[in-house]
């Protein structure tokens, strides 16, 4: 086990997956995200490496992958730090076609975090609170809100139409 | 000898005018002249729009060399007469090469690299890409994913062949007119 | 917590003003070669500097959310799209991560197999880097030698692998084809030409007294800041962090060759190009070994060997090629998920699969290097003049189909 710090594991479950290469570190309480977070980068991983959701229709997993540079114990390590959002009771937002979902932005943490963020915010609509800036960075305008990526997002290629300036 | 002791230079200035117009349409030098000099000055806009780029930087390298037949990249659209579209077009790259193509000096054209700017290519059902006969006129298509650079250096000689041709057509209609 | 909560106003994009009364804004780019695929913003105090936006997204292509719609042989030609320069690398970490979770181990030529072709593919990689770095201190000579010695390696992968470069060499369980008869002679002539080239290269380029007073001290970024900023490959290196994926967490055959991470300690822009200039010697260095040390037998696994149909063994026994049958369309592997990470030319590949028992992946994130790197950029160009934003970009190596994905 590489986590055994206690500050971590009271509040969140560690499983570890040797063979995969996973520590998956799922954290119950998402007010306790930021504790979880700040303890892990005191021990010494300092970088971010992607920030992922996966949409499994009645709950959004957040992912954060994290790694160490500076301490040589950690390199080969990729932990998973996630989150569980129950997202069957979220009511529609008027603004946008799936309502946003909230989560503490770990940008303060860890500042390789900032793009990813961004771009979870852009294809999962993910509204992560702290964050400083979250415009759209990928897509164009046109699909702002539509949240791409969510399991629930449908197209049809033949009847899009485009504007040009 | 026998063609230029036709050219008798002397009379009175509208005749030799006339003569020497019927003698450069009979041998349709001018049109021949300045097709030949539009097709190898072909100055494509530099305007990357996805990764076909990378072969279309191996064909400008010594090996397969496009400077030899007149292709080369500049970074003003005004001072370029050909949009190389090089692969997939996005829809907020689409808008920029509308808008670089609206900037272009005519005559102009446009080739369209890889499968993706044909017909979609791996990413056809993509919902954020679109094929470039959407929005501009393609005079040439080169296939291949990527199209080596061998490929895209027949593409520009195909291209040429139809340069010369179509200002041939051109000129032989505004005549009849 | 409001659920509703609306953060971000559409109508604010593009909103460029400057801050103050001495500020302008330059947007340089999309069609631009100095700035590729991406648009800059450059915010500026007289001829410095204060604030860079990057606006990237020009070639997004959605392939994230095309490779959840494509069964999972058929997820590999859309990962290598994405990254060009760097395809082998690509393909690796797909596969590696797939083999994690259909429990597949491959033999040990295949795993040098692997690593032979990914050290060549980071050679054209980093010639291709130089080359364009070249172009944009403004020096096609040195673009042209670069993209000139790229060839004879690509030639390289066409023998061993028939395409240029989109190899699509690696599938599950090992690779596709054998090394051909003659490969390991044209290999080490084509090394030999190369290591001939440096010393040119070193003449006309690396001791260049132009490129000397354009580069060095330009882009200074020091071991905490890029730390911090999560930067990767070459660039992290040149900033002097210990820090190599290979070594790290060793996959294909690294972990029994021999060599060394090269590493720089002032991290401006003339060590990111020395940098990538010392790993094409180090890359060198690994394809002699895995020539001189590549184990015989096979190179696929038994588990998927023992799959092929008749025809397709006496396909493989005659011709040493891997034919697959169709139903490895219908691969169902088992609800799992896992990662891999791969050291490519330009930095770390990430990749995360989860997939639900079903025909296609349920979740496939693909974290590129260029993607990480761009914060990097972002934040080194500030407080140095507008000239120096050309050579502070290449040298980061940038490709932005990679990192727009």
């Amino acid at each position: 086990m590489i986590i055994n710090n206690e500050d971590i594991t009271k509040t969140a479950q560690v499983k570890e997956d040797e063979k995969r290469g996973i520590v998956d570190i799922f954290v119950t309480d998402i007010n306790a995200l930021k504790d979880v977070a700040l303890s892990l980068s005191k021990m010494g991983f300092d970088h971010c490496l992607s920030v992922t959701c996966v949409d499994y229709r009645s709950r959004m997993s957040v992912m954060w992958h994290i790694s160490s540079y500076s301490k040589d114990e950690y390199k080969g390590h990729v932990l998973q730090l996630r989150i569980d959002v129950d997202t069957s009771k979220l009511t529609p937002d008027p603004n946008y076609r799936a309502p946003m979902i909230n989560v503490p932005s770990l940008v303060e943490v860890w500042k390789s975090a900032e793009f990813n963020e961004r771009e979870a915010h852009e294809m999962f609509g993910i509204n992560f609170q702290g964050h400083p800036d979250l415009r759209p960075i990928l897509l164009s305008e046109d699909f702002y809100g539509k949240w791409p990526m969510r399991k629930d997002f449908t197209f049809d290629k033949s009847g899009a139409k485009y504007e040009f300036e | 000898m026998d063609d230029q002791q036709g050219l008798a230079w002397f009379g009175s200035f509208e005749e030799i005018a006339k003569k020497s117009l019927d003698y450069l349409k009979k041998k349709d030098l001018l049109t021949k002249t300045v097709s030949w000099g539009v097709k190898y000055s072909l100055w494509p806009a530099h305007l990357m729009t996805s990764c076909c780029g990378a072969e279309l930087a191996a064909a400008s390298s010594p090996r397969f060399d496009l400077e030899r037949l007149g292709f080369l990249p500049f970074g003003s659209p005004r001072q370029t007469n050909v949009i190389l579209v090089e692969g997939t077009t996005t829809i907020k790259m689409a808008r920029i090469v509308k808008r670089s193509w609206e900037q272009m000096p005519s005559p102009k054209w446009v080739i369209a690299m890889g499968a993706c700017a044909m017909d979609g290519g791996i990413f056809f059902d993509s919902y954020n890409t679109i094929v470039v006969r959407d929005y501009l006129p393609v005079d040439v298509y080169v296939p291949g994913c990527p199209p080596r650079p061998e490929a895209l250096a027949q593409g520009i000689l195909m291209l040429q062949e139809k340069i010369k041709r179509e200002r041939q057509e051109l000129i032989k209609t505004s005549e009849n007119k | 917590m409001n659920l509703n909560e609306k953060v971000y106003d559409i109508s604010e994009v593009g909103s460029i003003e400057p801050e103050g009364d001495r500020e302008i804004v330059l947007q340089i780019g999309p069609a631009h070669p100095g700035s590729g695929h991406m648009r800059i913003k450059a915010w500026m105090d007289g001829d410095i500097i204060t604030k860079v936006d990057a606006d990237i997204g020009f070639v997004h292509r959605t392939s994230e959310w095309l490779s959840e719609r494509r069964q999972f042989i058929k997820a590999i030609p859309i990962v290598e799209r994405i990254m060009l320069p760097d395809t082998v690398h690509a393909n690796l970490a797909y596969v590696l991560a797939l083999e994690k979770i259909l429990d597949v181990e491959p033999p040990p030529r295949a795993q040098y197999l692997r690593s032979l072709a990914a050290e060549i593919n980071r050679i054209t990689s980093h010639l291709y880097g130089i080359g364009l770095f070249g172009i944009f201190l403004g020096s096609s000579t040195v673009y042209m030698w670069a993209f000139g010695d790229r060839e004879p390696f690509i030639d390289l992968m066409e023998m061993l692998t028939g395409a240029r470069i989109t190899n699509s060499y690696i599938v599950p369980g090992g690779v596709r084809w054998e090394m051909p008869k003659g490969f390991k002679e044209k290999a080490e002539s084509t090394l030999q030409y190369m290591e001939n080239r440096f010393n040119d290269y070193n003449d006309m380029w690396v001791k260049n007294p132009v490129v000397e007073a354009r580069t060095v001290n330009v882009g200074v970024v020091d071991r905490n800041r890029a730390i911090k900023l999560g930067v990767v490959g070459p660039n992290l290196r040149a900033s002097g962090v210990d820090y190599d994926t290979r070594k790290a967490s060793p996959y294909a055959a690294y972990k029994d060759i021999d060599f060394e991470v090269p590493r720089m300690d002032h991290g401006d822009t003339y060590d990111r190009l020395l940098i990538r200039i010392e790993e094409i010697k180090q890359s060198i260095r690994i394809i002699r070994q895995i020539l001189k040390d590549i184990p015989e037998g096979k190179i696929i696994a038994d588990s998927i060997y023992s799959q092929l149909n008749p025809v397709m063994k006496k396909v493989f026994e005659q011709q040493q090629r891997v034919m697959f049958p169709a139903f490895f369309n219908q691969m169902r592997p088992a609800s799992a998920e896992s990662i891999a990470r791969v050291e490519a030319g330009r930095g770390e590949i990430f990749f995360y699969l989860r997939t639900s028992g079903d025909k296609y992946p349920y979740r496939f994130r693909w974290v590129t290097p260029s993607f990480r790197n761009l914060a990097y950029f972002t934040d080194v160009a500030v407080g140095y003049k507008l000239a120096d934003l050309p050579a502070i970009y290449g040298s980061i190596d940038y490709f932005p189909p990679e990192a727009d994905r």
